[in-house]
């Protein structure tokens, strides 16, 4: 009893502000007060401390907490066994009360892996947003034989084997989709998988591999420095900037080929429509941050692109149907 | 059949059964070589199995000779007490679970002094909590009772 | 001249007093750190991190730097005291180090041959790093999938020198060590290996869990029956600060490996992916061509000073590809990269010329680390030794309480104290039936980086096995692989015809 006078005083407290905020976001509220955390929020990350995904979780807790958007204790833990799945597998099961205080970090780099190795899909979680888009370019070595896109199509088209080298996840679906649109075979165009994007680059850099994939945060220092040079945008559109040289495929003749990297947070499929709601507004508080958007998409090269709950989840549920129909997984 | 599967026999034994289940696996699930991939992924586990059975079988005729004492079964006694804290962790807690280890264990199986077991039990505390939970900020399991209460 | 020049303007920047602050603190932090088992340099890097966001960023990778290279030293300290390595380049460590401490009653002289040798180790690396820094990194980049086959092939079959009188034996752990290593996720083909459905198993088993238990666990069933009689045999003469200090045949002794790792253990620290457990036990391993007063594994000054003079030095030559190519050489680099981006620097090609300070600044604070590292654990091992003279059946229950936290620590759940108990009973059984212990962790390893660059050479092949002979470098390392092989067959040989 005593519990509960304390949320109820602690929403009234707070409960003001945010009521009219709140209201807008959540769909189905029934009873109309806005749902607040009632105790401490686990948020999962499964990937090891210091990677991509944990500094994206930890800037955005920091950021909840600073700006004060969220009232509760946030715990960022790592879980890593499985290649994450284990934790994946953990949080779509994650049940009452518990289920509306957990969050898990999810990228299109989670999804697949999961979906290719594991029974578990996206409908076992509820989408809470999706905040960032990362997309691909393809470089060479700057003593590379190939100068162009051009030329590798071309010795290609010649009988010779072109080796590409990149990470997991994202970059071998990129690879995949890219061998479909130039119909091209695995033993024309082998790939190499990297444990990281680090390491494809300083395979490149040694040239051991003719051409990689990177996102451009990855390859910028060495595009700048004049070691690597960009020859394709997997884009709809050219980059700025000094990666603005590399051409699109349409402008080779064939369909762009795009598969969006994007980063975003999921909760428990048991996670009510209130707590859905209330996480999702409070990311889209934390996207329009000055610190977001500094310390975080600007240093981090990636665009900016927030999703709703409802929009996120469509956008997730397709990428997976597509990502699915690609591979042949049913 | 006993003469055969004594302590010094066992590895060898064990370790020539776990080859043969690689090789299975490893061939009918994972592939060996592709013309023009190279090696599959089952091609080095399945060659390292192949060689552990050569070796085993060879360990195995090697150690028939060779005599060992019998197991003393208070050498077990810590991996049964490890387990029962092991069971412990889920129902109260990494914390609570390792002091309830070390205090029974030094108070009852060993027969400590008070003061002995103070000191242990403190200094088992320091770690865990200070330096693994306060410092490095490790989130212990807290177990289901109390989850249960946080959770209502 | 120039790179003296510029380190001395990195002294500069160490020496006010923020950085030197900073660099205290993460060398003691790093011991600490480093000694408990479970947590290594990358999960403190990792940890401490977000701390360090609030500092400049030359005062931040001061910390982290002094903290990962301290770390290399107190992951000596269990080793020796507790035969539980720290970290996985302690490994090695425990080999000689634990033995000694134990068996020979030197305990105190055993930590200071330790922590000597790693000063040396690490003084040599970073001498390599300052001279030749940015073109050392493009040596790494010469080594692709091929020659990094053809090393590790050759470093496999060192491994022979560590089975001991039974070769057989030896291999039977090697191999159990690789087929334990091949469960788990294949990267190359991107699905799960041997996991049996088991969502645990698909990523593989945890190494530090794993070695905590089949080091650590399996050494206290080890002493269950005996902790009667053991408690006396573990009192040690002398505990004073005078009796732990090594004598001059002690320092005579260590010099030589110390100085050979420091170089090799450079070499290894820059190519890609290879890091300090690998230089820890190539170290070691090239001990073995060389005279040892003791046997080797018998507790001998040469092998302890072999091995981590060899990890010290790889960790500052990992420092060479991160700095000069923005290359992490292990999974501490990369954090440490993650913390560079943070800090609103770009780490690549240009860091050293568009931030000198910084680069010149990290650099020197690595010559303070080192040296702050080895004057505070020289005022602590005297104290240190202590708890060789706690009973043993008051060890028992402590030891196995650090077994779990630092288990589940690795990787934040009970998997990890599960698989620590599961490869303790396994490494009491090896230990019992006198199969060595040491190949096997070092199988499970060096086994995966052998494979996947095995098969990445092959992917670039297109399957021929040509790859490895038509490169220089590859066949270099084949040529001396032979050797290794042959040499004491035709030493026997030779012994049998003159007979």
């Amino acid at each position: 009893m005593k519990k509960y006078a304390l949320i109820l005083a602690l929403c009234a407290l707070l409960g003001g502000p945010l009521f009219a905020g709140g209201q807008q976001g959540s769909s189905g509220a029934e009873t109309g007060k806005p749902w607040e955390p009632s105790r401490n929020v686990d948020w999962i990350v499964t990937s090891s401390a210091g990677g991509g995904s944990d500094i994206f979780t930890r800037v955005i807790s920091d950021i909840m907490v600073k700006e004060g958007f969220s009232k509760a204790t946030i715990m960022v833990t790592n879980k890593t066994d499985g290649g994450g799945e284990v934790g994946r597998a953990q949080v779509a099961n994650t049940s009452s009360a518990l289920a509306d205080h957990t969050l898990l970090t999810f990228n299109s780099g989670d999804l697949m892996p999961m979906v290719k190795n594991t029974p578990n899909r996206i409908a076992m979680f509820k989408p809470i947003g999706v905040l960032a888009v990362d997309k691909q370019l393809i470089f060479i070595n700057k003593t590379s034989a190939y100068k162009t896109f051009q030329a590798v199509i071309d010795a290609v088209k010649g009988g010779k084997k072109v080796v590409m080298g990149g990470s997991k996840g994202d970059d071998i679906a990129t690879y995949n989709l890219l061998l479909s649109e130039m119909k091209w075979t695995e033993t024309q165009l082998p790939y190499i998988t990297y444990d990281s994007t680090n390491d494809a680059l300083t395979a490149i850099l040694g040239n051991h591999v003719d051409i990689v994939i990177s996102k451009p945060a990855a390859s910028a220092g060495y595009v700048e420095a004049g070691d690597l040079l960009p020859i394709l945008a997997l884009s709809t559109e050219r980059y700025t900037g000094n990666l603005s040289g590399a051409p699109i495929l349409s402008e080779l003749g064939y369909k762009n080929v795009e598969i969006p990297v994007w980063r975003g947070v999921v909760g428990p499929a048991a996670m009510s429509a209130q707590a859905q709601a209330y996480w999702s507004d409070i990311l889209k508080k934390v996207s329009e941050t000055q610190t977001w958007k500094k310390d975080y998409l600007e240093k981090f090269k990636l665009m900016s692109d927030y999703k709703t709950f409802e929009e996120a989840t469509a956008y997730m549920t397709k990428y997976q149907a597509d990502y699915m129909a690609a591979n042949g997984i049913k | 059949m006993r003469a055969y599967l004594k302590p010094g026999t066992i590895i060898p034994f064990c370790s020539g059964a776990l080859s043969v289940f690689w090789i299975v696996y490893g061939l009918t699930r994972h592939g060996f070589w592709d013309s023009s991939k190279g090696p599959l992924p089952g091609f080095v586990p399945v060659l390292m199995a192949a060689l552990l059975f050569v070796v085993s079988v060879l360990g195995f005729i090697g150690s028939l000779k060779v005599k060992t004492t019998p197991d003393r079964l208070e050498n077990w006694t810590i991996l049964l007490a490890a387990g029962i804290t092991f069971a412990l962790v889920f129902l109260i807690g990494m914390i609570a679970a390792l002091l309830v280890f070390v205090f029974v264990w030094l108070k009852f199986y060993e027969k400590t002094g008070w003061k002995n077991t103070g000191l242990i039990l403190l200094i088992s505390f320091g770690i865990a909590w200070g330096v693994f939970v306060l410092w490095l900020g490790v989130p212990f399991p807290r177990g289901i009772i109390i989850d249960a209460i946080a959770g209502m | 001249m120039e790179n003296v020049l510029m380190l001395f303007g990195g002294f500069q920047t160490v020496f006010a007093f923020d950085n030197l602050a900073a660099c205290l603190l993460g060398a003691v932090l790093g011991l600490i750190v480093g000694a408990m088992p479970g947590i290594g340099s990358l999960a403190g890097c990792a940890l401490l991190l977000p701390l360090t966001y609030k500092f400049s960023p030359t005062t931040a990778i001061i910390m982290l730097g002094a903290l990962y290279y301290s770390n290399m030293y107190g992951g000596a300290f269990s080793a020796i005291l507790l035969n539980i390595p720290g970290d996985s380049p302690a490994v090695m460590t425990s080999v000689d180090g634990y033995p000694m401490a134990t068996k020979r009653g030197r305990p105190g002289q055993a930590l200071f041959v330790s922590n000597i040798s790693s000063c040396i180790g690490g003084f040599i690396g970073i001498l390599i790093l300052t001279f030749t820094g940015p073109a050392l990194a493009k040596v790494g980049l010469l080594f692709g999938p091929a020659e990094m086959t053809s090393l590790l092939l050759m470093a496999m079959t060192s491994v022979g020198w560590l089975m001991g009188e039974n070769p057989i034996r030896g291999v039977i752990s090697t191999l159990l060590g690789i087929i334990l290593a091949t469960i788990g996720m294949d990267t190359l083909s991107g699905s799960p290996r041997f996991n049996f459905g088991s969502l645990y198993l698909m990523g593989g088993i945890p190494f530090i869990p794993f070695v905590i238990g089949s080091v650590g666990f399996a050494q206290i069933i080890k002493i269950m029956a005996s902790r009667g009689s053991l408690s006396s045999q573990l009192v040690v003469n002398k505990l004073t600060i005078r009796g732990s200090l090594p004598s001059l045949s002690d320092l005579k002794r260590l010099l030589p490996p110390a100085l050979r790792s420091g170089v090799l253990g450079t070499f290894v620290g820059v190519l890609p992916g290879a890091g300090a457990t690998t230089a820890a036990f190539l170290g070691y391993a090239a001990q073995r061509a060389f005279k040892s007063k003791d046997p080797l594994g018998s507790g001998a000054v040469e092998g302890i000073a072999a091995c981590e003079s060899a990890n010290n030095a790889a960790a500052a030559g990992a420092f060479a590809p991160l700095l000069a190519l923005g290359i992490p050489g292990s999974g501490t680099g990369a954090v440490l990269l993650g913390g560079l981006i943070m800090w609103g620097l770009t780490p690549g090609p240009l860091l050293f010329s568009k931030s000198p300070d910084f680069a010149w600044g990290l650099i020197a604070s690595l010559y303070l680390a080192n040296l702050v590292a080895l004057a505070i654990s020289a005022g602590i091992i005297p104290f240190l030794v202590k708890i060789l003279s706690v009973p043993v059946k008051l060890m028992i229950p402590l030891i196995t309480v650090v077994c779990f936290v630092g288990s589940y620590s690795s990787s934040n759940s009970m998997y990890g104290v599960c698989i620590m108990l599961a490869s303790g009973v396994l490494g009491y059984i090896l230990d019992r039936n006198k199969y060595p212990i040491a190949p096997m962790l070092l199988a499970f390893v060096l086994a995966p980086m052998l494979e996947s660059n095995m098969r990445k050479a092959f992917i670039i092949s297109g399957g021929s096995v040509d790859i490895f002979f038509s490169r220089p470098i590859s066949l270099a390392f084949l040529f001396i692989m032979m050797a290794l092989i042959l040499f004491p067959v035709i030493k026997a040989i030779i012994r049998a015809l003159r007979k």
